[in-house]
């Protein structure tokens, strides 16, 4: 890697990894984990992991779909890359996400296919202030479990959000830049730059545990004083406002038990990881350094739920790096065009491969009686099917992972159509210890990916 | 005296009195106590519009407060101080206008005279009053308006009021028309068991429900609906157009046509956030430090197509924890804490250079002859060092072994190193200058006897210490406790003018002592002055009243509490506004003063603010937003077909078209020219993008434009390349483009079961887009929006995907002419802008109601409209100049005052 690749911390030279896309080696040591108390590894159980990866703009459903069910199905063209990992994952056809339809509410689907995603909620048409959707199942998992470790649950992405206009047909923003919603009201936003991941979850370079210490206790005292500070504020504000403080002052506490945690867990040591200081240029290298940051997330323990938008809802990228120079959302309204269908595909392939590329790492991870990829579940999806029709119906999905050994793999399993996507969630949410009877619209556990 | 009555019912509470019939017409308050909502005084029926003396209605001084006083006036007579200000009759007549009757709500897109005169028809004056109103008790009943030239008005008005039953004064249409057109086209999708687009018609039992908070957003969008024909839908029972067309209309005018004496109403804005953009500058105003936040914070929330909107503002934790980062690297640089460890830099043995070479053993250099050893310093500024040289030596001889230290060459010191292989540290103090000084030690009396001994020299490692540059420091900390009295002193001394700034208003001493206790708390630590400013001031950048925009009310959730907002709000107001950052020294110094809202001190400092350079933050951030130049960065165009598009070209046309609107708002022009100017700015690569010769350099220059082809903001490239495809334009992204950025149309979004336009290309797959384009503009659900929207876009259809000339698209010859609806045809591009700048009310609407939007950071609610109308009046009185815009927003009301929170009734 180049000169703008710089050196983290490292504190510990046991392991090391590199970020650059070509050169991996091996992850983090078992040594390392050992000595770390919060790790995996050292419980005699390892904990469940769930993630959850959208892709934007829906797939080309005739390449991603296999053509058999059940077992030893042929890997489409578009899964092929998925393969060896067969025994580790499901592909599941005939979800859908029915809210993210009209209902009424005329365009916007690329808006509303990402709000609905996680959430099974129908989006309020605003481009203002009262958006509204629901708790994603990511942030539910992250607010009963969450506590257990550092950091409740992480969200990262490839894109920036948007910062001008309303993003589609008069829905916010936030509805496409955003998959994981705290509540209805208040989406989460994802990080998108490698390094600022790694310090979230490792905290910033050149930090000895003494520095630590003395930050964790002058940033308490500066909390204490301006969290009062809202409060007094809050006194002499109206009902919108004080709602502004109210989540000023959630991010205080957040941020004050985190410090609390971090102190905790003051033997933690910061992983050795080469990471480059800015977003890089190349978009294989920035998928798969954000890729790797979550299997470094999971392997040291430091949360156990993550999200992983890989565009933004309607994204217009190009994807040079697979030789599709026009932007993905234009294309995906390809009306039939083959030229337009053969680039999508490579989009869609391009992103599976990536996929894959995370599975393998996950797979290699040692984690306690097994790997890393046994024991989580991880989705990889859309919120539209065909995308140049808007349908929110045959979704591709992909769930891998063994979830413990609670899931039942190797197989295309084909769902009666219009079958919740909520249920698959509601599934995993369950696994993950959440108590729910009912997720968003669901209908009922999907007993189809049980073991 | 006999007085004839009128009968009233308040619309509030339906409380029922009435009223003598002198004051029809007028603005008053329901004399039921508990209620006092505004009501206008029906005129009596019939009334032909002659006996309504317009010189009747009066508005009031603009600068009294309105609510609060009028409820006052309740309590006490109205004093011959509060005098009533007569205002012109008659707004001056706008200078010719053409009014192309748009899409949709025609009334909308009138001219203000026209508005005016079916108002005057009925005898209200919507354009008098934007601030201010005048109480007058009478029996319980207050007129708020008194008839203009009574010396004492509440001598001669009587009004009884009794309750008693009223017959209404005109048709109800509302439950005559309106309740069995939508019982009988609306409810059967739109009820409460299935309310379809969340539209539930029985939510809407009296007209004041449907003109009230939700409802009326509800209804705008229904109205919109029935306009363009989308509803009911067409495949259901469909009303007689005569019955659409005077609902629409009757919808139209209880929806837009406010009566602004009766609404009057500045709204709120919640609690703005910093943004990026602002946090930005305020730290580089408050502190002198440039701290790009960009890749650090997560990307600002967007609505109503800014990115400064309080109500969208979030503020995850995430965000909180960059802010207590970027407070620690920005104080580190504001307020550096200098301890003598990190002034003294070590030079270990390696990194000290010899001659002639020497060996090194258990860290020392070994100078068994004459040697030098040096190295070269970098001295950071004049002052007092210290030079220390570890050492040590075999004595032999009748002098103990000399060390000599020269600095640049000059011997300033000769050390005796004594002790038999004692290792001591041999210190010199001295001034240096500034810049690299050779450091060096030489080994001077060597002496060796075969046999007999050998005087030899160790030479350990090299540290300098540097003076403390205070210099910095103290820019921010001048009180030390040394001088000043101790710890919380000295703390509060140093931070309370920094507070004041950085809360941007007046602080209490509690506010100051609580961060002073974070001085104190680190002092107590051992820790140094300096640190213990920094994690004060670390809080203060972090705290809630840094954070935020915030202005505090005494009865915050009182929608009826109305005040004008301090000077120190104001003062913030204008600087976030035009600047995107905190006020200056002269702005506090005027709001301290209580000088700044005086009309002609406001004046001369929105001239002030507009001719700094900080004024650019306006260009980049309202002007990049409103065009939406920001989605430049989105646009891939394909590079097979337009390969001579790259980053820097992009990034040369939005440059272009910043500095049109640079140009017109530095030399005050007029906003019209954003339409037709006949000249622009290019650099080298982008005259050549153009085709233009004779412009070289990276520099921008001004350039004419080619008349016939190109003229104003819709012909620049940056335009024209966001609204294109990667691959081909696109007249319907253009067209939808012009009439939401210029004439302030937003088309609806298509209705529901339109065919896609895929549907009609593959029925057609050999027509040209524009044949396919007229195809779908056959449904009459899209024909209402289609046809102005293409329209427009083909206009621009001589420029390609990347804005360049072309008189061709493929094999079709391009043909840019075009009729909109209403009749006006042109023939290109050019004469199209012509025909748009005709419709400059539209587009000084659109404008002044995105900078309102931008400068309140809210979205705009309907009866900002009374806002809107009176600045465009003062537009069309001034040749619609930038400064009167910007002028116009500031004095407004809604920038002027606020209220609590809470819809009015």
């Amino acid at each position: 890697m180049t000169a703008y690749i710089r050196k983290l911390n490292l504190l510990s030279r046991r392991t090391v990894l590199k970020g650059a896309g070509a050169a991996m080696s091996l992850p983090l040591l078992e040594s390392m984990l050992s000595n770390n108390g919060l790790a995996a590894g050292a419980s005699s159980e390892a904990p469940l992991r769930t993630a959850y990866i959208f892709f934007p703009n829906g797939a080309i459903m005739p390449e991603w779909t296999p053509k058999t069910d059940g077992e030893n199905f042929e890997f489409s063209k578009t899964l092929k890359s998925l393969e060896p990992f067969r025994d580790s994952l499901n592909v599941i056809s005939g979800l859908a996400q029915d809210n993210g339809r009209a209902k009424g509410d005329g365009a916007g689907d690329h808006a509303r296919s990402a709000s609905t995603f996680l959430t099974g909620a129908h989006p309020v048409k605003t481009a203002g202030a009262d958006i509204k959707v629901g708790v994603s199942a990511d942030q539910f998992a992250a607010q009963q479990v969450g506590k257990e470790t550092r950091l409740p649950s992480l969200e990262v992405g490839l894109e920036p959000g948007r910062t001008a206009g309303s993003c589609d047909s008069g829905y916010s923003c936030a509805y496409s830049s955003t998959i994981s919603w705290k509540t209805e009201h208040t989406p989460v936003p994802k990080e998108i730059n490698p390094k600022l991941v790694f310090e979230r979850l490792f905290g910033r370079e050149e930090t000895s545990p003494e520095e630590r210490a003395k930050r964790a206790k002058y940033r308490r005292s500066i909390l204490d004083v301006v969290a009062g500070d809202a409060q007094r504020l809050s006194k002499s504000l109206g009902k919108t406002d004080r709602q502004k403080m109210d989540e000023y002052f959630t991010s205080v506490r957040e941020i004050e038990e985190r410090i609390g945690q971090a102190e905790q867990s003051a033997k933690l040591e910061t992983p050795d990881f080469d990471i480059p200081d800015g977003i890089p240029r190349d978009l294989t290298e920035h998928s798969r350094l954000m890729y790797d940051l979550m299997l470094l997330a999971f392997r040291t323990d430091s949360t156990r739920i993550a999200t992983f938008m890989l565009a933004d809802e309607g994204s217009n990228r190009s994807y040079p790096t697979v030789g599709v120079n026009s932007g993905h959302h234009s294309l995906s309204h390809h009306r039939d065009d083959p030229k337009k269908i053969a680039d999508l595909q490579k989009i869609d392939s391009f992103h599976v491969d990536q996929f894959a590329y995370f599975l393998k790492r996950m797979s290699e991870a040692k984690d306690g009686e097994g790997s890393l990829l046994d024991h989580s579940m991880i989705v990889l999806g859309s919120g539209l099917g065909d995308g140049n029709r808007h349908r929110h119906d045959e979704l591709p999905i992909v769930l891998a992972g063994g979830g413990s050994g609670t899931v039942r793999n190797g197989r295309h399993i084909h769902l009666n159509s219009e079958t919740p996507l909520n249920n698959l969630f509601l599934s995993m949410l369950q696994r993950m210890g959440v108590q729910a009877d009912s997720f968003g619209d669901s209908k009922g556990p999907l007993k189809e990916i049980d073991a | 005296m006999t007085q004839a009555h009128l009968k009233v019912r308040c619309p509030h509470c339906r409380f029922r009195f009435k009223v003598e019939q002198k004051y029809a017409g007028r603005v008053a308050r329901c004399p039921k106590t508990e209620c006092g909502g505004k009501l206008r005084i029906p005129q009596p029926k019939p009334l032909e519009a002659s006996q309504v003396d317009p010189a009747m209605h009066s508005a009031a001084r603009p600068d009294e407060p309105v609510t609060v006083e009028g409820r006052k006036a309740s309590k006490n007579p109205v004093t011959s101080s509060r005098r009533t200000v007569q205002q012109p009759a008659q707004a001056k007549p706008a200078a010719p206008l053409t009014t192309r009757q748009s899409v949709r709500r025609p009334d909308r897109n009138a001219p203000p005279r026209n508005r005016q005169a079916t108002k005057t028809k009925r005898g209200i004056r919507i354009w008098q009053l934007v601030t201010g109103t005048v109480g007058i008790l009478l029996a319980g009943l207050a007129i708020l308006f008194a008839p203009n030239g009574d010396a004492n008005p509440r001598n001669e008005v009587v009004a009884g009021v009794k309750n008693q039953e009223v017959a209404d004064t005109g048709p109800d249409i509302f439950k005559e028309k309106l309740q069995p057109f939508v019982t009988q086209y609306c409810a059967d999708c739109h009820n409460a068991d299935d309310p379809e687009a969340g539209v539930d018609f029985a939510a809407f039992p009296t007209e004041s429900s449907m003109l009230t908070g939700h409802g009326r957003k509800t209804w705008e969008k229904i109205l919109a609906m029935l306009e363009i024909g989308a509803m009911p839908p067409a495949d259901m029972e469909q009303p007689s157009a005569a019955l659409r067309e005077e609902l629409t209309a009757w919808l139209e005018d209880k929806l837009f046509n406010l009566d602004c004496e009766l609404i009057d109403d500045p709204g709120r804005v919640t609690v703005r956030r910093l943004n990026r953009v602002e946090y930005r500058n305020t730290i580089r105003d408050l502190l002198a430090v440039d701290f790009d936040p960009t890749n650090d914070f997560p990307s600002d929330d967007v609505g109503y197509g800014f990115d400064n909107i309080g109500d969208v503002l979030s503020l995850s934790p995430l965000l909180m924890e960059k802010y207590l980062d970027a407070a620690e690297t920005i104080t580190a640089e504001a307020i550096p804490v200098v301890t003598s460890r990190d002034l003294r830099t070590t030079f270990e043995t390696n990194r000290l250079r010899s001659q002639p070479k020497t060996g090194q053993a258990g860290g020392f250099l070994t100078l068994s002859s004459r040697a030098d050893i040096w190295v070269d310093y970098q001295a950071p500024l004049d002052g007092e060092y210290e030079i220390d040289v570890r050492a040590k030596a075999n004595q032999f001889g009748n002098e103990p072994a000399k060390m000599e230290l020269r600095v640049d060459g000059k011997v300033v010191r000769t050390f005796d190193v004594t002790g038999e292989m004692r290792q001591d540290d041999y210190i010199h103090k001295m001034r240096l200058d500034a810049g690299q000084r050779k450091v060096q030690v030489s080994f001077i009396n060597d002496e060796y006897v075969a046999k007999k001994g050998d005087r030899n020299l160790f030479v350990g490692r090299f540290a300098i210490t540097r003076p403390a540059d205070r210099a910095k420091v103290n820019q921010f900390i001048r009180h030390w406790p040394e001088q000043d009295g101790g710890v919380r002193e000295s703390a509060t001394a140093v931070l309370t003018p920094f507070i004041k700034r950085a809360f941007r208003g007046p602080v209490s001493n509690d506010d100051v002592s609580r961060f002073v206790d974070i001085v104190e708390m680190t002092t107590n630590d051992g820790e140094v002055f300096e640190q213990g400013i920094q994690y004060a001031v670390q809080a203060v950048l972090v705290s809630p009243s840094f954070l935020f925009r915030v202005e505090t009310d005494t009865r915050p959730d009182d929608p009826m509490a109305e005040r004008p907002v301090t000077d120190f709000e104001l003062a913030s107001r204008l600087s976030y506004f035009l600047w995107s950052s905190m006020p200056d020294e002269e702005l506090f110094h005027l709001a301290e003063r209580g000088e700044l809202r005086k009309p002609d001190v406001l004046k001369q400092q929105v001239v002030r603010l507009l001719g700094d350079p900080k004024s650019r933050a306006l260009v980049d951030n309202f002007a990049g937003q409103w065009l939406n130049l920001a989605m430049l960065d989105e646009m891939t165009p394909d590079p097979n077909v337009y390969p001579n598009f790259d980053v820097a070209l992009r990034d040369d046309m939005k440059q272009e078209s910043l500095l049109l609107f640079e140009t017109i708002m530095r030399e005050d022009r007029s906003l019209l020219e954003f339409l037709d100017a006949d000249f622009t700015f290019m650099n080298e690569r982008l005259a050549r993008h153009y085709g233009k010769d004779g412009v070289k350099g990276d520099q921008f220059q001004k350039v004419s434009l080619d008349a016939g082809r190109r003229a104003g903001i819709l012909t620049h490239a940056s335009i024209l390349t966001l609204t294109s495809n990667p691959e081909r334009t696109s007249p319907v992204k253009r067209g939808k483009w012009i009439m939401e950025n210029i004439l302030g149309e937003s088309p609806p979004p298509p209705p529901p079961g339109v065919p896609e336009l895929e549907e009609t290309t593959k029925n057609n797959p050999d027509f040209t887009l524009r044949e396919q384009l007229k195809l779908h503009r056959a449904d009459p659900g899209c024909a209402s929006c289609h046809r102005t929207m293409d329209v427009l876009g083909f206009g621009f259809e001589n420029f390609d995907a990347t804005g360049r000339w072309r008189d061709k698209d493929g094999n079709h010859a391009i043909d840019p002419a075009g009729e909109l609806p209403g009749g006006d045809s042109f023939a290109g591009p050019t004469e199209l802008v012509r025909l748009l700048k005709n419709r400059r009310v539209d587009f000084a609407r659109c404008l002044s109601e995105k900078m309102l939007t931008y400068a309140l950071g809210r979205g705009l609610e309907y009866y900002d409209r009374c806002a809107t109308d009176a600045i465009l009046k003062q537009l069309d009185a001034s040749n619609y100049r930038f400064s009167e815009l910007v002028l116009g927003i500031v004095t407004s009301k809604p920038f002027q005052k606020r209220r609590g929170d809470g819809e009015r009734e």
